[in-house]
């Protein structure tokens, strides 16, 4: 059996070189299904025979995307639409991209006109889904995707199939939420950026194979003893950190994430699918569900007390929230978590991250800061 | 024994040289960062004025950006610490201080004990930097140093509305092109910077008593009016510059 250096090695290994995991789909006859953040259900793709694949934007600089946008929007919708013109995306069979931001929305209309090559899914989801009128738009929409899914992977999705890739994701994420759980307490066997390739891999590889490796991995984890000892332990916040200049910066100052409010991690994974019942009505349920998250209407902003909340439980020495640049969701709530924590007692920094920013420096210093403050 | 400390900047290299019991014997100042030969200018300078050669410094601590490209240093600590560090000892019971540098502005809150509590940094933006003020000193074709001698001889603040030192510069340029006076314009800029400082401090919260370093700090005049903006008095030093050097050099003598 792999040791836990050799199965992390595996994961960073996808992780840097997400295009050699597309060609291995490829190769192996796949179709494969683009998805963009956030919530998107996956399952149907999985359920069509097709590998979802993620695409979150990438660390680079925007060039040609910057015909379709102001240089002041968030560098995901950017990074995503550049990825697209250069040409990077065209084994895709399709992308699906949400609206659940205003930013977004206008990243996926302009993906449709600017990417014809790939055939843009979107993906409409309720902002009010506490209502029943959302809860039926949700369905509808589900529904409607289904055969749109279905189409682009020249199949008909089944409600057993589709009950099948629920089972599997729910299994996916409820390991995943263990592996987070066991890496916040083994900080010197899985580091930051680890952490991060360890997620990241999970948006590339086929799901059953990830989830083996993942399975393995805790249990691996789980029979080491637990220890945050000489590092300073954070509670990470905001969309993505999987950024290497500032993974290697949080290594480099021993910090340990040992709870996340992350969009791209435990937000994302907090979705629990019923298996029973309707499907495709199970998924849209699970979405209605959904809180804690700066991207999902909230009118009592539980994201806010939630970050204050991880700080008390998880015994971190600090808050850092990682605020991505231009993004109005995240924007609007920091105040309010900054506030949150203070009154927590909680020590908060917050630094401005971009998969645009060539130079980290000023975060180094904030951050060496900040673990002078917490350590 | 003696123990010196680097801060390496992004515009300038300061050093100081301290002996066994925390005082400064020497100090060494050097234009130009990381990358140049100001640290080993800056170096020479503070050894050369404490009469110390370099076999009798017991530990290097370098802060600042280019610090980890200071090889000869022992240990190496982030800036902020450094200037909270220092200003603790030049101004015994500070609790806040602003740091106008020549890329960044900070403001630190130190505990009672003098510890580093909280900060605030500015945004990834030269504007209500040193680097704002040097820009807008080549647009009036002065030294730096003189913005302070021009804006008292202003009557009124000519109000500089753009925030980002590209479109402040073009700014700048055509109110002195519709015949605004030197002086009220420098003192409109004095105002843009205070306005930026004033609203970082405020993000953090003041608690009295406030210093200043950095080498803005030596600008009288704008200092003045940050007084009157965030309306406490505001202490500095003539080390005001060399505050993070003078911390890293006290880290370096607890090491
Ligand atoms: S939520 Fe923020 S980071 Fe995410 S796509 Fe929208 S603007 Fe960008």
């Amino acid at each position: 059996m792999a040791d836990i250096k050799e199965l992390l090695e595996g994961f960073t290994e996808v992780a840097d070189h997400p295009k050699a995991e597309l060609d291995r789909h490829i190769a192996a006859g796949k179709k494969v299904i683009g998805v963009g953040p956030y919530y998107v259900l996956e399952e149907l793709v999985y359920a069509a025979g097709a590998i979802p694949f993620g695409v979150w934007g990438r660390v680079g600089t925007a060039s040609k995307a910057r015909e379709y946008f102001p240089p002041f929007y968030c560098s995901i919708c950017q990074m995503t639409l550049e990825m697209g013109l250069n040409h990077e995306l065209d084994k895709l069979s399709g992308i699906m991209l949400t609206a659940l931001c205003d930013t977004l929305r206008g990243a996926s209309q302009n993906f449709r006109v600017g990417v014809t090559q790939v055939p843009m899914i979107f993906v409409t989801q309720p902002q009010n889904r506490a209502t029943e009128a959302g809860r039926q738009y949700a369905i509808d929409s589900y529904t409607e995707l289904k055969t749109t899914v279905g189409e682009a992977c020249d199949t008909i999705i089944d409600d057993d199939k589709l009950a099948e890739a629920i089972k599997l994701y729910n299994n996916w994420r409820a390991a995943m939420r263990t592996f987070l759980a066991e890496a916040a307490k083994h900080p010197a066997l899985v580091s930051v950026a680890q952490r991060a390739a360890v997620v990241d891999a999970g948006y590339y590889m086929d799901k059953a194979e990830h989830l083996k490796k993942v399975e393995a991995l805790n249990e691996l984890l789980a029979a080491q003893p637990a220890s945050t000892d000489g590092f300073k332990k954070v509670v990470l916040s905001g969309v993505y950190y999987d950024i290497p200049a500032l993974t290697q910066i949080l290594d480099e100052n021993h910090f340990a994430v040992v709870a996340d409010d992350i969009a791209k991690e435990s937000r994302a994974l907090q979705l629990q699918v019923s298996e029973e019942g309707d499907p495709t009505v199970a998924l849209a349920e699970a979405f209605c569900k959904a809180g804690n998250d700066s991207i999902l209407f909230d009118e009592n902003k539980g994201h806010v007390a939630h970050v204050a909340d991880l700080y008390k439980e998880s015994g971190a020495d600090g808050v850092v929230l990682l605020l991505a640049k231009f993004c109005d969701p995240e924007e609007f709530d920091a105040p309010h978590v900054a506030k949150a924590c203070k009154d927590a007692g909680a020590p908060f920094v917050q630094i401005e991250i971009d998969q645009s920013t060539e130079s980290y420096e000023q975060a180094r210093t904030q951050l060496e800061t900040f673990a002078d403050i917490i350590g | 024994m003696f123990y010196l400390g680097m801060d390496v900047g992004s515009t300038a290299t300061k050093c100081i040289v301290v002996d066994g019991s925390g005082t400064i014997v020497g100090k060494g100042l050097a234009r130009g960062g990381a990358g140049t030969k100001a640290p080993a200018a800056a170096e020479a300078e503070a050894l050369a004025q404490a009469q110390v050669s370099e076999s009798e410094i017991e530990t290097i601590c370098a802060t600042g950006y280019g610090r980890h490209l200071f090889d000869q240093a022992n240990m190496e600590k982030s800036e902020l610490s450094c200037h909270a560090k220092g200003a603790s000892r030049l101004f015994p019971g500070v609790r806040t201080v602003i740091d106008i540098g020549g890329q960044d502005a900070k403001v630190l809150r130190l505990g009672v004990g003098g510890s580093l509590e909280n900060f605030a940094m500015n945004d990834k933006c030269a504007a209500g930097t040193g680097r704002f003020l040097d820009v807008m000193a080549g647009v009036f074709g002065c030294d730096v140093s003189e913005l302070s001698d021009y804006d008292r001889q202003s009557d009124h603040s000519v109000s500089i509305s753009s925030t980002c030192t590209v479109f402040a510069e073009s700014e700048v340029i055509s109110k002195l092109a519709s015949g605004e006076s030197i002086y009220d314009v420098a003192a409109g800029v004095h105002d843009s910077v205070v306005d930026r400082t004033a609203g970082l401090a405020n993000r953090l919260g003041i608690v009295p008593p406030v210093a200043m370093t950095g080498g803005v700090a030596l600008n009288d005049a704008l200092r003045e009016r940050l007084e009157k903006k965030i309306g406490y008095p505001i202490q500095t030093s003539e080390l005001a510059q060399f505050n993070g050097a003078f911390g890293a050099a006290i880290y370096a003598l607890e090491a």
